[in-house]
């Protein structure tokens, strides 16, 4: 046979053209977001809007790294509606940084955001108080690792983010806990949590500092609270537990594909570190998120098929998990976000094929073996993926429901046993959520992952869940990053339309 | 030149099989409705094929339209196939509302055989609007769309007469519901001549209910001779009346009311609890004359009121099921009572714990039969079915409220096992229940032969539950309004006696139970609560055991001493046996008098029903590769209709976004496949 001379061209033509390169070196903007996902609101010291804690998820692995960027509702450059003032159409705020927020820093960065790794999942913010906070990421990029990242509210509403693993600095993804730091160190590859994703908080109860951490001396229990020994500044901090889900099994040998397992780990929040005894095995089927009860962890799974748990029960103390069952009675083919209802005695849980909301009732939730039982079925929007509980006194909650597909916020209540209102024009791929609480009424924030900006809905009278509205969109639209060919990025830029 | 006539047949012969052939790319079969017995059709000797008898609309939720599948087995490739638009590559498309969740259609009864006429519904949870849409043949798609002042919860039609359509329409604000009529021309033709401003200024509003939203009506006509406090009320065939359920307290509580719209009278409908949907049934066709002792059975449309009972109510699907309510003659002092089999009030119809997901109650139904081994095919007057969220499929005679039962073992009970907090070298068994012998230890309990007895079907099968001064009253307990005297459910209140603890969630206090008068409760010790919040029931002292079924919740009470006997409240095959004779009997010992146990004191009973229901499953490994195969997460179906016309079944799954067809007639208790005539349309 004749071998063209022609052949390297062509073989230089395939690759390149099959799997377009990507510069990892292109530096993260930290001046947008970009697939945004987890995102949690904190109240200001001082009051006003507050702050804003968004990771962007560098779903594409465009640039180096993921990102968190905090903003301080209250001195964008473009001020958010008033809550309740009801605009004739969403505002646009495209510019996340305002002025007195302070310019680049010697490495380049920006004092109000730092570079995680890449694929985040969710957020839980754990005060600290006197305007300090520290946030939990999940990102299920190479190492699954899971950081901590301090903020710090200035008394003139500057903001500061740290890196809480390393050394302080701006980039957090090196020194990050990662969950898979076992699949080497052992014959089995086991423990390890690939594709970790929920986060969850659970302050640690205690009778004494025994019960708080080892050394037992340099914790304290206060008000049946653990707090942390004194930091360099010799404050206290509170003790949780950081509660970390994984949306992939683990199975062993690595790669095998048997013996598979879901776990939930247990971190601790003064320090973040791992070990074996960190992952508490909850037998076949991946998790997903955390409801924090008052004695039990509610863990929802993913991939029941062929076998797996819709929700687990963990017991906070002993660790030791139950099955609900619940997979038997009514057969959604996996579930994603989970939430308690503000009396405990149900729980909210989000259906996927078909997309449902399950309600389920909770027989003793505080005793040695609750048991649950569906009570209700509500099919949703399409794509629902995560979910909040506003109470309500004197009412049944109202829920916030993120639909991916569907592109809508879907307000469920629960006096109704319905969906009450759909949210439209989110924008597109609505991910994660955080709620500001106004009075009987919230301001809602949505991450469109594939959008790039954070949605801020207004519910004013939570009795009046039609009455919600999109206010204003946060942040610049990645379209034109994303998809530059996209006829609507006429100039090809990457800063893309609003 | 050949080839190319090889290559004109090759495509003409692909245009046919394309032609009616389309998959429907249905994303969300949340609902279906049947197009069947369309007004100006005899229903009597009309070809199935050539009628207008063939349609199933579908919802597709996520795609905001619907589809039709063509149900007249005219498809080339498939049993059925989803209708084509007017490019036949492509299934026709219905577009509508954003998210058409639920579907009804305009019916009147002619003689009593349910007539549907040309105009369907579509509505969304949350959504204030509607989309009316013509069925027939020449029209498929949205005729109008008519927004309503708050989002839709509930709709029912019932027409005027042929040429007048009549919907009611129920819509929570937040703080009260309200149910509108709103009446309009029943032919697309018509309709296009009023404009939508028009058609919205015709909503009237009949009803406004402060405080609740209405999660259900049912338009039903009047039936003569149907009388409450001495009058004639919701008599007049002529006219229509509405029953509308409601719900409070995020499911706790909710009334279902029968309401005369022409002299607004309310009765209550005796429903075991709150409801979440309702239908009601028609007759058999007098067309046929070989059906004339079947159409003589059925009752005429409105006088049976089917309703689903709300799982929320107790939180457990202990309290779930579908009921009916008769509402012919005279109404009772506290409104129509439960359907009665055999003299006795008939219970829920369930199976296991699934939610009931979808019903269908169809007079003239056609389903296989086992009698004592020998298959065959039985008619009812009236065949109920119903989909589950555990994935059943269960047929029941929906005129005695039963399970359709095959041969099975007898029931029995399994052994008494006692547990309790006891210290590790902790005594013997406490009685309790009474038992036969000496009991062992077993781990943590104590386990002994009972001397319960079981009547054969008196139960399903569940686990029998004995608690020492247990609860009387549903987890979270019940509201009440004053803490000296409570008006509660009347199946709780007669289970109360005089010195039951009583416990106020918003007091400290203990009180007792003074005093039991129907279902009025005196209370004694918390006077001074003013704000009592629930209220939480426990056995007293006189009869402290509460017994209870992991699957129909409280049965009863006994003391100490006394036999505990449970005559025909919840059982399940009745036919057969003597209704005079207990279904159940424990006998109770004396040993709590003088060792009274600790607080968590529990007896435990197994019982094996050995019922065996007409309930099945569709079983997805038993399908091939075909068109039409059930294959994928057909694990959750939801709405289903039965098709008097072909005796066929149809469900939505939702879980797989298709439709399932069942042959009745063919259908046998457990896995079922393509041998039993199970097909799907995707």
């Amino acid at each position: 046979m004749r071998v063209s001379r022609w052949w390297p061209v062509v073989v230089w033509l395939s690759v390149s053209t099959a799997c377009p390169a990507i510069d990892v070196s292109l530096p993260t903007p930290m001046d947008r977001f970009y697939f945004p996902a987890a995102l949690a609101h904190v109240d200001a010291p001082d009051g006003g809007d507050g702050v804003l804690l968004v990771t962007s998820a560098n779903f594409d692995k465009r640039f180096s790294s993921g990102a968190m960027v905090a903003v301080n509702l209250d001195t964008l450059p473009a001020r958010l509606p008033a809550f309740g003032s009801n605009p004739p159409s969403p505002v646009q705020v495209p510019l996340l940084r305002g002025v007195g927020q302070g310019g680049p820093q010697g490495d380049g960065g920006f004092r109000d955001s730092v570079l995680i790794a890449p694929f985040a999942g969710q957020m839980a913010v754990l005060p600290l108080g006197e305007g300090r906070f520290r946030a939990y990421v999940a990102t299920r990029s190479e190492f699954q690792r899971v950081h901590g990242v301090d903020l710090e509210v200035g008394t003139d509403g500057a903001l500061s983010l740290s890196c809480f693993n390393g050394d302080g600095g701006r980039n957090c993804g090196e020194a990050a806990t990662s969950l898979n730091q076992f699949e080497q160190t052992t014959t089995t590859g086991l423990p390890r949590a690939p594709g970790v994703f929920g986060v969850a908080l659970r302050a640690r109860a205690c009778v004494t500092s025994a019960d708080c951490g080892s050394p037992e001396t340099e914790y304290a229990c206060q008000a049946s609270r653990c707090v942390s020994a004194p930091t360099d500044g010799g404050r206290r901090e509170p003790a949780s537990d950081v509660l970390v889900t994984h949306i992939a099994q683990a199975d062993s040998p690595l790669g095998s594909g048997t013996n598979l397992r879901g776990y939930l780990v247990r971190l601790p929040s003064e320090s973040l570190t791992v070990n074996a005894e960190r992952f508490l095995d909850l037998g076949p089927g991946a998790t997903h998120a955390v409801a924090v009860g008052s004695r039990w962890n509610f863990v929802s799974g993913r991939f029941l098929n062929p076998s797996g748990n819709l929700i687990r029960l963990v017991d906070a103390s002993s660790g030791q998990f139950l099955s609900s069952g619940l997979e038997s009675t009514f057969r959604v083919a996996e579930a994603r976000g989970i939430a308690l209802s503000s009396n405990e005695r149900r729980v909210y849980l989000i259906g996927r094929n078909p997309d449902a909301l399950l309600v389920a009732g909770i027989d003793d939730p505080t005793g040695p073996a609750p048991r649950l039982q569906v009570v209700r079925g509500n099919p949703l929007p399409a794509g629902p993926n995560e979910l909040a509980v506003l109470s309500r006194p004197g009412r049944g909650d109202l829920l916030a429901i993120t639909c991916t597909t569907a592109g809508v916020l879907a307000l469920y209540d629960d006096e109704v046993g319905e969906v009450a209102a759909e949210v439209p024009g989110v924008g597109v791929q609505p991910f994660g959520l955080t709620v500001d609480r106004r009075g009987n009424g919230a301001r809602l924030y949505v991450s469109n992952f594939q959008d790039g900006r954070i949605a801020v809905i207004d519910v004013v009278d939570l009795d009046q869940p039609r009455n919600a509205r999109l206010v204003a969109h946060l942040g610049q639209q990645q379209l034109c990053l994303v998809r530059p060919s996209d006829p609507s990025c006429v100039d090809g830029g990457v800063d893309g339309g609003l | 030149m050949r080839w190319h006539g090889a290559l004109l047949v090759a495509v003409l012969a692909g245009c046919t099989q394309m032609t009616g052939g389309s998959a429907g790319r249905v994303v969300g079969t949340n609902d279906v409705i049947l197009v069947d017995r369309l007004e100006g059709l005899d229903l009597a000797g009309a070809d199935p094929a050539l009628s207008l008898n063939r349609y199933l609309f579908v919802t597709s939720t996520d795609t905001n339209e619907l589809r039709v599948l063509d149900l007249s087995g005219n498809c080339s490739s498939q049993q059925r196939c989803y209708l084509p638009g007017p490019n036949p590559l492509e299934t026709l498309s219905i577009p509508v509302i954003d998210r058409p969740t639920s579907l009804a259609i305009d019916e009147r009864y002619e003689e009593g055989v349910r007539r549907k006429g040309a105009l369907l519904y579509a509505t969304r949870p949350g959504g204030p609007e509607l989309s009316i849409v013509g069925v027939a043949p020449n029209e498929l798609r949205e005729v109008r769309r008519v927004t309503v002042p708050a989002p839709v919860t509930a709709l029912s039609a019932l027409m005027v007469d042929r040429d007048t359509s009549r919907i009611f329409v129920a819509t929570f604000d937040g703080a009260a519901s309200t149910v509108w009529e709103l009446r309009h021309p029943s032919t697309p033709a018509a309709l296009r001549r009023i404009s939508t401003n028009e058609l919205v200024s015709r909503l009237a509003a009949r009803l406004r209910v402060p405080g609740a939203s209405v999660v259900a009506l049912q338009a039903i006509p009047g039936l003569p001779g149907r009388q409450a406090n001495g009058r004639p009320f919701c008599a007049d065939p002529a006219k229509a009346c509405l029953v509308v359920a409601t719900r409070r307290e995020s499911g706790a509580s909710g009334d279902t009311v029968m309401f005369d719209l022409e002299t607004l009278e309310s009765v209550r409908l005796q429903f075991p609890g709150p409801v979440r949907a309702l239908a009601t049934s028609d007759q058999v066709t007098p067309a046929d004359e070989a059906l004339r002792p079947l159409r003589a059975q059925t009752p005429p449309p409105g006088a049976l009121i089917y309703g689903v009972l709300d799982e929320e109510a107790c939180g457990s699907s202990r309290c779930g099921g579908l009921s009916a309510v008769d509402t012919r003659g005279t109404a009772a002092a506290g409104g129509f009572e439960v359907v009665r089999s055999e003299g006795f009030p008939t219970q829920p119809v369930r199976w296991n714990d699934g939610l009931v997901v979808g019903f269908s109650i169809v007079a003239g139904g056609r389903v296989a039969a086992n009698d004592a081994g020998v298959l065959d095919v039985a008619q009812l007057p009236l065949l109920g079915a119903i989909t589950t969220s555990n994935g059943e499929l269960v047929f029941f005679d929906a005129l005695e409220q039963r399970l359709l039962e095959q041969p099975g073992p007898p029931s029995t009970l399994g052994p008494v096992r006692f547990t309790a907090e006891l210290a590790p070298d902790a005594g013997a068994y406490v009685a309790g229940p009474a038992v036969v012998g000496d009991a062992t230890r077993v781990g943590d309990a104590f386990v002994a032969t009972s001397q319960a007895s079981i009547v054969d079907g008196a139960l399903r099968s569940q686990e029998l539950s004995i608690r020492w001064r247990g609860p009387l009253t549903p987890e979270g307990g019940l509201v009440a309004s004053s803490s000296t005297r409570l008006e509660l459910p009347r199946a709780v209140a007669q289970k109360l006696s005089v010195g039951d603890e009583v416990s106020f969630a918003g007091c400290p206090m203990s009180a007792r139970v003074s005093a039991v008068s129907d279902a009025v409760v005196g209370v004694q010790g918390a006077e001074s609560c003013a704000a009592p919040g629930r209220v939480s029931i426990r056995a007293g002292a006189s009869r402290p055991f509460v017994i209870s079924g992991s699957v129909d919740g409280l049965l009863g009470r006994s003391g100490a001493g006394e036999t505990f006997q449970l005559f025909a409240t919840p059982a399940v095959r009745l036919a057969g046996v003597d209704p005079s004779q207990p279904l159940l009997v424990i006998p109770f010992g004396r040993d709590t008098d003088t060792t009274p146990p600790p607080a968590t004191a529990l007896w435990t009973m197994a019982i094996d029903s050995g019922l065996a229901p007409l309930v099945s499953q569709v079983d997805v490994n038993s399908f091939g590769t075909g068109l039409s195969a059930c294959t994928g997460n057909v694990t959750l179906p939801g709405a289903v209709v039965y098709d008097v016309v072909r005796h066929r079944l149809f469900a939505a799954y939702p879980s797989a976004n298709l439709v399932t067809e069942f042959d009745p007639t063919r259908t046998v208790r457990g896995l079922i496949g393509p041998n039993n005539g199970v097909f799907c349309y995707r």
